[in-house]
C-alpha cells in the first residue's frame, strides 16, 4: 500500500469528497443559475422606467456589469466552498472523521485543492454558462455578444492618456487575472477553514487583506522593478484615466496594449506557496 | 500492542498528562475511567494520532500514530463522543466510506445494524443522537480494525441499546483487538472492561486487570460494617465496602466502588499496585 499517493484510493476519495461537497453546496447551484439573469433584469427595469419599452438591445452594453457580477460570484464561491466544505475539519466529530479516514494527508490536501480550485468552480461556472447560453440563444439571436464567454475573450478597456492627450485601448487579461485572484481568495479561505476554530470568515478576510494581498504586492514589486505590475498600477503609472470596460467589435482599430505574464505572475506563485502550506497544515493538524 | 513512554501533554501550558508510561496489550478491552477534565479524551486522541505528544512517545505496533499513514488509519477506528450526521442513508454512508478500511465488511455492517435494531435505510440527518451513535458503532465494528478508541460510546444510547452494544462489541471485535473505552457510565460496561485504567489530573492512578484488582482489594457486599474499610457505600439496594485483600479472598469487583476507593486513597492504591 503506497502511503503517500495511490491513484485508485485517491480517485475513490476524490469522488466521495465531491459528493459530500456537492451536498454541502446545495443552494449555490441555483444561485449561479439565477445570477446570470440579474443584469438582464436590470436592463429590463431600466428600459421600462426610462423608455417605457422592454428593449433587449441595451443588453450588449452590459459587459462590465456581467464581468463585475462574475467577479462577485467568484469571490463568493471562493469563500463559500472552503468554509462550507472544509470548515468542519476543526470540529471534534466531523473533523476526526476527516483526519481519521484512511487516506494520506497528501491525497486529502490534493482533493481539497482540486475541489476548491478546479472542480467546484468549473461545475458552478458550467451552470452559469448554461443559463447564459440559453439567455443568449433567446435574446441575442445567435450573435453571441451577450455571452459571458464572448465577453471574457473580447474584453477591452479604453484609457485616456491625459498628459499625451491620446486614447489607447487596453486589452484586459481577464482569464488569468480572474483565475489568479480566485485561487488566492479560495486558498486563503481554505487555510482559514482548516486553521481557525471560530470566526473563520473574519480571520479569512483579515488573512487575505493583511497577509496574502501584502505579500502579492511585495512580490509584484520584486518581479516588476519598474512598478507597473497590475492593471490599476499601470493606469496610474502611465497617467491614464480609465474608462469603462467594453466588448471590442471585431473591426475596431486602435493602440492595443496587453498585460504581460510577469504582470500577473505574483498571484500564481503565492497560490503555489499556499498549496504547500495547506499540505503542511493538514499533515500536522491536531484536533 | 500500544506502548506509551513518558507521555506529556499540555493545552496552552496547562499540563493535562504528565510522564505517563504504560503498555496496552492485544486482545484486551481497556476501560479508561476518570473525573471530568482529567485527560481521558486527550489520551484517546493522542493514541489515535489526532494529537501529538508534547514530550515522550506513543508507539502503536512500533509506529508513531501521529504519522497518520493510510495503513495505520485502516487498522484503527476512533469514535468521538459527539458524532455528526451525514446527509445520506446509513447504508450509503457505510458503502461510501467503508471502502477506505481494507477490512470493512458491508454484510457485517448490516448484521450489526440489525443486532442494534437500527434501520440502515434511514437517512442519518433524520436520526436521533442515539440512533446516529448506533450507526457509527456498527460502522466501526464492521471495519474489522485492530485498534478501537471509543469515547463515551454508550452516551445517548437507551437501556436496551446499551446491552446490545455490549453484545456487538464482544461478538464483532477481533481476538487480537485492543479496545480502549473512555467512559463515565461504568455500570454500562462493568462486565466487559478489563483491564481498568483510572486517571487523575496528569496521572494514572491505576492500571490493572480485574484479576489483579480482585487479588489486592476485597469487595464486601454483606452490609456488615467492615472496620478497616477503605471505602464504604450504603445506598438502598447497594451496600459495598472495599478493603485490602490481605487474605486473597475472591470477590466480585465493583467498578464504581473501585473508582471511589482509588480517589479516596490515591497514594495508597498507587503504592499497592505498583509493588
Amino acid at each position: 500500500m503506497n502511503q503517500i499517493f495511490n491513484p485508485a484510493r485517491f480517485a475513490a476519495y476524490l469522488l466521495t469528497e465531491l459528493k459530500r461537497a456537492a451536498g454541502r453546496l446545495g443552494g449555490f447551484w441555483t444561485l449561479f443559475g439565477v445570477a446570470v439573469l440579474l443584469p438582464v433584469l436590470r436592463v429590463f427595469m431600466y428600459n421600462r422606467v426610462y423608455y417605457n419599452h422592454p428593449s433587449y438591445e441595451a443588453l450588449t452594453i452590459q459587459a462590465g456589469l456581467q464581468l463585475f457580477l462574475v467577479l462577485i460570484i467568484l469571490s463568493i464561491i471562493g469563500i463559500a466552498i472552503p468554509l462550507r466544505c472544509y470548515g468542519m475539519t476543526t470540529e471534534r466529530g466531523q473533523g476526526s472523521g476527516f483526519f481519521m479516514l484512511p487516506v494520506s494527508s497528501f491525497e486529502k490536501t490534493l482533493s481539497m485543492i482540486l475541489i476548491t480550485l478546479v472542480i467546484a468552480p468549473a461545475l458552478l461556472s458550467g451552470v452559469y454558462l448554461l443559463t447564459d447560453s440559453i439567455l443568449v440563444a433567446t435574446f441575442a439571436k445567435g450573435t453571441g455578444q451577450l455571452s459571458i464567454a464572448y465577453i471574457f475573450q473580447n474584453l477591452y478597456m479604453t484609457v485616456n492618456n491625459s498628459s499625451k492627450n491620446t486614447v489607447s485601448i487596453l486589452k484586459v487579461n481577464v482569464f488569468p487575472t480572474v483565475i489568479a485572484s480566485y485561487m488566492c481568495t479560495a486558498l486563503t479561505f481554505l487555510i482559514s477553514a482548516v486553521i481557525f476554530r471560530e470566526k473563520k470568515f473574519t480571520f479569512g478576510i483579515l488573512l487575505h487583506l493583511i497577509g496574502v494581498s501584502s505579500v502579492i504586492s511585495l512580490l509584484n514589486q520584486l518581479l516588476n522593478p519598474d512598478y507597473v505590475p497590475t492593471l490599476i498600477n499601470r493606469i496610474h503609472h502611465e497617467d491614464w484615466v480609465s474608462n469603462t470596460f467594453f466588448v471590442c467589435p471585431p473591426d475596431m482599430v486602435g493602440t492595443f496594449v496587453s498585460l504581460s505574464l510577469k504582470d500577473v505572475a505574483a498571484a500564481p506563485i503565492i497560490s503555489l506557496i499556499m498549496c504547500v502550506a495547506l499540505f503542511i497544515i493538514v499533515r500536522n493538524k491536531k484536533l | 500492542m500500544i506502548e506509551i513512554q513518558h507521555l506529556d501533554f499540555a493545552y496552552n501550558g496547562n499540563k493535562v498528562l504528565e510522564n505517563i508510561s504504560m503498555q496496552m496489550n492485544d486482545g484486551c478491552i481497556y476501560g479508561l475511567l476518570g473525573e471530568n477534565g482529567v485527560g481521558k479524551t486527550t489520551l484517546l486522541t493522542l493514541l489515535c494520532g489526532l494529537k501529538k505528544p508534547k514530550e515522550g512517545a506513543i508507539f502503536v505496533e512500533g509506529k508513531d500514530p501521529f504519522k497518520r499513514t493510510p495503513e495505520q488509519l485502516a487498522n484503527q477506528y476512533y469514535l468521538p463522543d459527539e458524532v455528526s450526521p451525514m446527509a445520506m442513508k446509513a447504508s450509503a454512508f457505510a458503502n461510501e466510506y467503508g471502502r477506505f478500511w481494507t477490512g470493512f465488511d458491508m454484510d457485517k455492517f448490516n448484521e450489526i445494524m440489525a443486532l442494534l435494531e437500527s434501520d440502515a435505510e434511514q437517512r442519518m440527518d433524520r436520526m436521533s443522537n442515539g440512533q446516529l451513535k448506533k450507526v457509527y458503532i456498527a460502522f466501526a465494528l464492521a471495519c474489522n480494525a485492530k485498534y478501537y478508541y471509543l469515547d463515551e460510546p454508550t452516551n445517548g444510547l437507551d437501556i436496551p441499546s446499551k446491552a446490545l452494544f455490549r453484545k456487538a462489541l464482544s461478538r464483532y471485535t477481533r481476538e487480537d483487538s485492543v479496545v480502549v473505552i473512555s467512559t463515565h457510565q461504568v455500570r454500562d460496561l462493568e462486565n466487559m472492561i478489563d483491564p481498568i485504567i483510572i486517571m487523575d489530573k496528569r496521572d494514572v492512578l491505576l492500571n490493572a486487570t480485574i484479576a489483579e484488582i480482585a487479588d489486592k482489594l476485597y469487595f464486601d457486599y454483606s452490609g456488615e460494617p467492615v472496620p478497616d474499610a477503605l471505602y464504604s457505600e450504603n445506598a438502598p439496594g447497594m451496600a459495598v465496602q472495599v478493603r485490602a485483600n490481605d487474605e486473597h479472598v475472591e470477590s466480585k469487583v465493583n467498578i464504581e466502588a473501585l473508582f471511589n476507593t482509588v480517589h479516596h486513597h490515591k497514594e495508597l492504591i498507587k503504592g499497592m499496585f505498583n509493588k
